[in-house]
């Protein structure tokens, strides 16, 4: 098993990535604020770790479904930080056009099958992707991200069921930041992993500390090898935090600052750097480097999308929108 | 050093303006990112409004009762820090 | 414009066949079956649908032609029946999902509605859901309120999910194979009772999605119905034809989207229109009818207001008599008909 610490191409690739996920979500945080983005944003500041170290475990031409804290989750798995800029600021260039907007993202060309703004909506369809990889025989991987108030969903149990008995080539994903929307998960759930919850349906479970991204990348690479090799899903438990309200309109009255400050000291991105520094893969030059690049990308994502025309607001393309064309 | 301002920010789906209550820092204060720099109401609910940048309070423009849009300044900072996104003023033309 | 009369027994467009009497049941069963061989894409999912042969024994025999991955028995759990038959058309296939009764997509409406037909508007058309969603609906079967409904008018408020109501044997096999080609996810709604009524059926049959048949033409008055009601309708013409009373029968076919024009011709050439439907009256789709009547200039054509004649706003019941009694009857619509024409 590769240690991502200490590989130098690894280990710029995995700064380059979480950096831009956190640029990214600073830029939406800053852009919201000042009004210019419409809707509201779930943010994964502080996530950044789960979806780097999960994504590093696929290959290119494996797939992932996406919750509506989705945003790390495209940049892991390698998408167009200017399509999903534009698509946040609503411009015609954006990934869906402007229609779908943060939580319906998506990016099918490289295995991003979408952000899904139903909590646990997207696992039975990742289970339904795994089907039809089983059917035909890929040898291409699902992972079904969904968070901690997901696991409570019917949508949830149905899929993990379904994925156990036909051994699908699934990936679960939980990222357990400890709350759904408000609720902590220690009122939500009786027992204390949610990675119990795969033996319940008969497959392996893991906990994993979500913030270290070796071992999210270690446990993930073990789950996506079991799924290639046809034995079936496996649930890994990332224990996360988000830095941020659920949305944001989040006041934050459900946890202190004291919480939050505690779990900030604890980035998964500086913890990460920190090995690197101290494996020397990288210097400290080269680990700068690394941040200023991705915070150059997310700059330029902003510069580009926002000059980029807005999505039309033209009924009869709007209407044209809805099914796709039946062929001749 | 860029002098960067604090906005009025948006703090629900459909906030549009805030009314400003008050200040909980000074002139010549160091703060950070996150730093608790005011408190502003909107939809009949104080809610806290936290610095985006770090750096050193330079002015305080708004005041108790201004009725201010989301995105308008409240004040500005001498700002110190380069390890952010930076200023998105440029890229907004 | 006039439309050509397409009679329950149509002849196919690919040229003289011999046509089979066979039951709506076989009917499915023989075009999943042309399908499943045709395309390697294709297969069904649903609970019970393997050795079972599913709960009205559509799927019969399936399973021990095509195996256990093509005919694919399901755990009792509608949303991942639904959800997985989404993933694995947006990935490439062709499934065709069965729901055990359509009631029980109240159980599956996320995936149904917030999902599959969502999907290739939200994501700006970077994926498609060739999905298709059989369920049996409808009444007569004492099956009761939970297992009875007729909910349609559900599916066509959805932009995105099409919704396909087969009336004869015939039909069936060709709106199958248009359904199952469409591109976008289908809800394919086949009435319990017509399952073991006949129908002459050629070999290959195929019915365009979103194409009225105007299965009888009269000029006293215009019937639109759908699903059970057509065959009830055209039972209930010949009684009117006795009477002197003649009809025009139209059979929507596809609910969404629908042949409007079709419906609009027919019912300007009677002036009067009448609306049949098994699923309640109120919020039913027939008033989606109504209304595209009313607001056109076909209602400048019209002798008399418009009338629907649909199931009570009643859950269910279980006693035959009462189940009856909850949805139009033949009887109700020759009384409905003979009220629009004569008055009386």
């Amino acid at each position: 098993m590769r240690v991502i610490a200490k590989d130098p191409d690894l280990a710029r690739h995995a700064l380059e990535t979480m950096w831009a996920a956190r640029r990214f979500e600073e830029a939406v945080d800053e852009l919201f604020a000042r009004g210019l983005m419409h809707g509201t944003m779930h943010l994964s500041i502080g996530q950044e770790a789960s979806a780097t170290g999960t994504c590093l475990a696929l290959r290119p031409d494996d797939m992932i479904t996406s919750t509506h804290r989705g945003h790390s989750h495209c940049v892991a798995k390698g998408a167009d930080l200017v399509r999903m800029m534009a698509e946040l600021l609503a411009r015609d260039t954006g990934y869906c056009r402007g229609r779908g907007g943060s939580m319906h993202i998506a990016d099918v060309a490289t295995g991003n099958l979408g952000a899904n703004g139903i909590v646990g909506g997207g696992i039975p369809i990742a289970v339904g992707a795994a089907l039809a990889q089983k059917m035909t025989n890929s040898g291409r991987v699902v992972v079904s991200f969904f968070g901690d108030g997901a696991a409570n969903e019917g949508a949830f149990h149905e899929a993990a069921n379904m994925a156990a008995v036909w051994h699908l080539p699934v990936v679960f994903v939980c990222e357990n930041n400890h709350y759904g929307m408000s609720m902590a998960a220690d009122q939500a759930f009786a027992i204390e992993n949610i990675s119990a919850r795969g033996s319940a349906y008969g497959f392996p479970g893991v906990t994993v500390d979500g913030n270290n991204l070796q071992e999210v990348y270690e446990m993930v690479s073990v789950a996506v090898d079991r799924a290639r090799a046809g034995r079936g899903p496996t649930l890994v438990e990332n224990v996360t935090y988000r830095w941020k309200g659920h949305s944001k309109s989040d006041k934050n009255l459900y946890r202190t600052r004291e919480e939050i400050a505690a779990w900030q000291e604890r980035d998964p991105i500086a913890r990460f750097e920190a090995e690197v520094r101290e494996a020397g893969t990288l210097t400290a030059a080269e680990i700068d480097d690394a941040r200023s690049t991705a915070t150059q990308k997310v700059r330029n994502a902003i510069r580009t999308a926002n000059a980029a025309p807005k999505a039309p607001a033209d009924r009869n393309l709007l209407l044209d929108a809805v099914y796709a064309e039946v062929p001749a | 050093m860029p002098e960067v301002p604090l906005r009025m920010p948006k703090l629900s789906m459909t906030m549009e303006e805030g009314e400003f209550n008050s200040w909980l820092v000074s002139v010549g204060d160091t703060i950070s990112k996150g730093t608790p720099v005011a408190v502003v109401m909107t939809d009949k609910v104080e809610m806290e409004v936290e610095s985006t940048v770090e750096g050193t309070v330079l002015k305080l423009t708004a005041q108790e009762g201004d009725v201010i849009t989301v995105g308008d300044p409240l004040g500005f900072v001498d700002s110190t820090s380069d390890e952010g996104l930076g200023d998105l003023d440029d890229l907004l033309g | 414009m006039t439309a050509t009369i397409t009679p329950s027994t149509s002849a196919s467009p690919e040229g003289e066949q011999e046509l089979r009497e066979i039951t709506y049941a076989e009917s499915v069963r023989e075009t999943l079956g042309d399908l499943l061989e045709a395309d390697p894409r294709v297969f069904v999912m649903g609970e019970d649908i393997g050795v079972y042969g599913g709960a009205f024994g559509v799927t019969t025999g399936l399973f021990e032609r095509f195996g256990p991955e093509r005919i694919r028995d399901t755990p009792i759990s509608e949303i991942a029946i639904i959800g997985a038959g989404i993933g694995a058309a947006i990935t490439g296939l062709r499934p065709i999902v069965e729901l055990q009764f359509s009631d029980f997509s109240a159980c599956a409406m996320d995936q149904i509605v917030n999902q599959a037909a969502k999907i290739h508007f939200m994501l700006g058309g970077a994926a498609e859901v060739p999905l298709v969603i059989r369920a049996p609906a409808g009444s007569g079967t004492g099956a009761a309120a939970q297992h009875s409904q007729s909910l349609e008018a559900w599916f066509a408020h959805v932009p995105g999910l099409k919704v396909v109501m087969p009336a004869t044997a015939a039909d069936v096999k060709g709106l199958l194979h248009a359904a199952v080609e469409d591109p976008n996810p289908v809800v394919f709604l086949e009435h319990k009772l017509l399952y073991r009524e006949k129908g002459q059926v050629p070999r290959h049959h195929h019915v365009p999605l979103g194409k009225a048949a105007v299965r009888r033409r009269g000029q006293h008055a215009t019937i639109v119905a759908t699903s059970i009601m057509v065959g009830k309708s055209l039972a209930a013409a010949e009684q009117l034809a006795d009477e002197g009373i003649e009809v025009t029968v139209v059979d929507p076919r596809t609910i969404k989207p629908l042949d409007t024009e079709t419906i609009l011709s027919e019912v300007g050439a009677t002036g009067r229109a009448l609306l049949v439907q098994e699923a309640v009256l109120t919020g039913g789709f027939m008033a989606e009818g109504a209304a595209r009547i009313a607001e056109s200039d076909t209602f400048h054509r019209l002798q008399a207001p418009i009338v629907r004649l649909c199931g009570l706003d009643v859950p269910m019941a279980y006693a035959p008599e009462l189940e009856k009694a909850s949805v139009p009857q033949i009887p109700d619509i020759v009384a409905a008909a003979r009220q629009l024409v004569k008055g009386a």
